[in-house]
């Protein structure tokens, strides 16, 4: 599929192995969660708060990306992208259902930790460039970001607990997300460009 | 919902925030707007770098296991067996589909105007299907012609076999012929409910490109003949039909076709 099995998949091959899962075909159900089980299974600890939930997401993941595998586009988005949006999106289900006092706390930014043996480089990379990305919004962006993404709350939930407009909460929801998008790109000129220069 | 409201509901649109019939109404304005949906999966491509930067908890070995036994589970035989048919129902619908885009191509000719040729080779489909579906014996003439008719084709026969999500009911199949000198051709039969629904192919590249919709026949069934596409078909991977609300109805692999 790539030279590097572990390296980042070109949109070819992320288009290649979607294909193959699609099929039903084992070995690539194994690829695939060898390169994201870990980063599904951790949004699931972070968001609902115990390995059960966590493990139960992860598999409803995997599933709903083989059902869900002929809408996947890699000239729209990267694998990831899209393989975090269902996993997000079945939490925030799970939550909205479980609504209740024993919600984690969620904090967005920990320190970083060693690199797990695991971890596949492709994704490494990504981490770390989403990592670094959040590190430069305010802690006010994050805060709100944090509340909207990892505890399932609406606008209108954000705007009534901070007892601020409605209108307000959509604007900063927005501008943080941009500002994401801004820096993540910025990002991803500056390591072209560093790459360019070594070769 | 105009532009104007999606794009201001896009940001809680990536963060999973919005009312589910609200949600819905977007989604179905996505479906139509190619300026909202790029505005959506960069707003989406943000909030995916929230969940990304989560650091890593190694999950449990068991794992592993568990998610690849439970989309086996599901792919297996109970599950979405007809994608992975390779029985005599699924090999009859490709042998009539495919003798249909065959004899377009062979006896049409380019020169003809595109909407003689669509007509032509639409009740050729649908007198084929009639054929098909009657008896065995029918299926090895057709076997036959097939297999004479693939060998005067300059190009590259590619077939798949559609099968529809989990849950849901159709079936149909697919033919693409690539020519390195002229447009390429495409034949899809279906059965489906009645709706509207229309074709999309993938290519190898990642690319997708509309192919048109399927045209409801007497026959209750549907098909969509197309003798002039100009992109190249030896790159398609995969045929996907939709229908209206943008729901995937059936989708299937091109593979290069092999006689059976």
């Amino acid at each position: 599929m790539t030279s590097n099995p572990r390296g980042p998949l070109s949109p070819q091959a992320e288009q290649e192995l979607m294909h193959q899962v699609l099929a039903g075909e084992r070995d690539a159900v194994r690829t695939l969660y060898a390169r994201f089980g870990p980063p599904v299974y951790s949004l699931g600890l972070r968001m609902l708060g115990s390995a059960e939930s966590a493990e139960e997401l992860a598999q409803d993941v995997f599933v709903a990306a083989w059902r869900q595998g002929a809408r996947f586009d890699s000239s729209r988005g990267r694998l990831s992208t899209w393989l975090m949006a269902i996993a997000h999106n079945l939490a925030v289900d799970r939550l909205r259902h479980e609504r209740g006092p024993s919600r984690p706390v969620l904090i967005l930014q920990d320190e970083l930790p060693e690199p797990d043996p695991f971890d596949e480089e492709g994704l490494l990379v990504e981490r770390e460039s989403a990592r670094r990305a959040l590190a430069r919004l305010t802690d006010a962006d994050r805060w709100l970001l944090s509340r909207a993404y990892f505890q399932g709350w609406t606008a209108r939930e954000i705007a009534e607990a901070d007892r601020i407009p409605l209108g307000t909460v959509k604007t900063r929801l927005r501008t943080a997300l941009v500002k994401l998008r801004r820096f993540e790109a910025e990002r991803a000129r500056v390591t072209a460009r560093a790459g360019g220069e070594t070769t | 919902m105009s532009c104007l409201d999606v794009r201001d509901l896009l940001a809680e649109r990536a963060l999973d925030a919005l009312p589910p019939a609200t949600a819905a109404e977007v989604e179905r304005h996505l479906e139509g707007c190619p300026g909202c949906r790029k505005e959506a999966e960069g707003l989406r491509e943000a909030a995916a770098a929230i969940g990304l930067g989560v650091p890593l908890s190694l999950p449990p070995a068991r794992l592993a296991e568990r998610v690849t036994g439970a989309v086996a589970a599901h792919s297996g035989p109970s599950g979405r067996e007809p994608r992975r048919s390779t029985g005599r129902s699924a090999r009859v619908l490709v042998g009539a589909v495919l003798t249909a885009a065959l004899v377009a191509v062979l006896s049409v000719g380019w020169a003809m105007s595109q909407s003689a040729t669509l007509q032509r080779a639409m009740s050729q489909t649908v007198t084929l299907q009639q054929r098909v579906r009657s008896t065995e014996a029918t299926n090895k003439q057709l076997a036959n012609q097939i297999a004479s008719l693939v060998a005067e084709v300059q190009g590259t026969v590619f077939v798949a076999n559609l099968a529809p999500p989990v849950g849901r009911q159709g079936v149909g199949a697919a033919v693409l012929i690539a020519q390195s000198s002229a447009p390429g051709t495409l034949v899809v039969w279906a059965t489906l409910r009645r709706e509207a629904y229309h074709v999309m192919l993938v290519t190898s590249n990642g690319r997708s490109f509309q192919a048109g919709d399927l045209v409801w026949t007497p026959n209750d069934d549907y098909v969509l003949s197309r003798l002039q596409v100009p992109q190249n078909l030896a790159k398609v991977v995969s045929v996907v039909v939709f229908d209206a609300k943008g729901r995937v109805a059936l989708s299937g692999t091109a593979r290069p076709y092999a006689q059976p």
